[in-house]
């Protein structure tokens, strides 16, 4: 059964206009619709200089969080009926700089990112860059960070940090979730090498356990524990001088190589 | 009225709805860490401008004295409880193990332990909350 249902949008365009405006629109949806779908068809039909990112429509790329009656969704895993709402509030992801409409600016995100270095750093420097063999892992080692590497990049569990909010120059949830789901990689022994960054003024001690960043997670990421873990984890390093097991031995199986004509 | 920086400020803090039970205890904290420091630098200085032009140092606190003194201690005692918890779970000993993320996610910090050493905080709070009323009766005379 179709109900109208109806959308107050967040519209800005930062580089001609000075003050924001809120758009209604009536979008008639069903059980099945969800809020992507709905603005979509605002998009179609209503208003098409509405700016939205999506691409998958089946979270698992991230690009089309927003905030959806004040809360950090994706647009495609939020169906708008389970939302109970007569009025749907969107806007764009809050700490984030607004490009247009409900698209924001994630390249702050994505540099923060790249300082803490999410990629396995080994001491072998040779078998890395010219590999004879492969690394295997046990379960429990896979288990171990297997949870963190579910990160989709969405973005929301830093839009909904408190400390992201007052302090710009903190690493955030998403990235300190990378950094641990490397650090905590039994192929990896990088983490002397991410110390700097999140060891640091703006690094996880910011973090105060307001667990908004899991409350909002869509993929059960959990960033709030592997900040903690992360701390925990810097603490036996730097304190206790405990060293991780690292798989050191390579398996004498070859790697697979592929030949093209 | 969102600006093209859109970031929140102090105003991020204090927004819970939608969110855990463990926003609600972080703004908590916040809200009562600052309350014990404004308290601390009002005492220091009201104490010691009347030592400073009167000579006394101690006198027995007046109804508003006291009113403050039981505010005060209720304050303290939710404050150390909870610093109690997040000390334990900022070392990650209350967060559970990782897990495999199946649908239905379910998040081991919004669950298990921690959560249940917020229902032992509560408890514990409601609890010595139970004798601070009797101390607060003693000292307001009734």
């Amino acid at each position: 059964m179709e109900r109208k249902i109806q959308f107050k949008v967040f519209k800005f365009n930062p580089s001609i206009e000075v003050t924001p405006t809120w758009r209604v629109y009536e979008v008639e949806v069903d059980r099945g619709t969800t809020v992507l779908d709905a603005l979509l068809k605002i998009k179609e039909e209503q208003d098409p200089s509405l700016a939205i990112r999506y691409s998958c429509r089946q979270a698992i790329c991230g690009s089309c969080g927003m905030m959806i009656n004040g809360k950090q969704r994706l647009a495609c895993f939020t169906r708008v009926l389970e939302l109970n709402s007569k009025i749907i509030y969107v806007e764009p992801l809050s700490n984030y700089p607004i490009i247009r409409d409900l698209v924001t600016d994630f390249s702050e995100l994505f540099s923060k990112e790249r300082s803490v270095k999410p990629y396995i750093i080994r001491d072998d420097v040779e078998e890395m860059s010219n590999p004879t063999g492969m690394y295997l892992q046990k379960p429990d080692e896979l288990l171990s960070y297997l949870q963190f590497a579910d990160c989709i990049e969405c973005g929301l569990c830093s839009s909904a940090c408190p400390t992201v909010s007052t302090d710009r120059l903190f690493l955030s949830p998403m990235v300190l979730n990378k950094a641990y789901r490397f650090s905590a990689d039994s192929r990896d022994s990088g983490l002397v090498h991410r110390l700097p960054v999140i060891d640091s003024e703006h690094g996880c001690w910011r973090c105060h356990f307001a667990a908004a960043c899991s409350s909002v997670c869509p993929k059960g990421v959990d960033p709030a524990k592997s900040i903690q873990l992360l701390k925990r984890m810097i603490t036996s390093t730097n304190i206790f001088k405990k060293s991780r097991k690292r798989i050191v031995e390579i398996s004498s199986r070859p790697h697979v190589t592929l030949s093209f004509p | 009225m969102k600006s093209r920086e859109n970031r929140e400020g102090i105003f991020g803090w204090l927004k819970f709805r939608g969110y855990s039970i463990e926003k609600i205890l972080y703004i908590s904290q916040r809200v009562s860490g600052v309350g014990i420091l404004v308290f601390l630098i009002t005492h220091i200085l009201n104490v010691g401008l009347i030592y400073a032009t009167t000579g006394i140092l101690w006198e027995p606190p007046g109804l508003i004295g006291k009113a403050i003194l039981i505010i005060l201690g209720v304050i303290v005692i939710f404050h150390s409880l909870n610093g109690i918890r997040l000390t334990l779970v900022e070392y990650g000993f209350l967060v559970g193990k990782p897990i495999r993320a199946v649908y239905p996610y379910r998040m081991t910090t919004l669950s298990g332990k921690q959560r249940l050493a917020i229902y032992l905080v509560t408890t514990v709070f409601v609890i010595l909350m139970y004798f601070w009323t009797m101390v607060a009766f003693h000292l307001l005379g009734w």
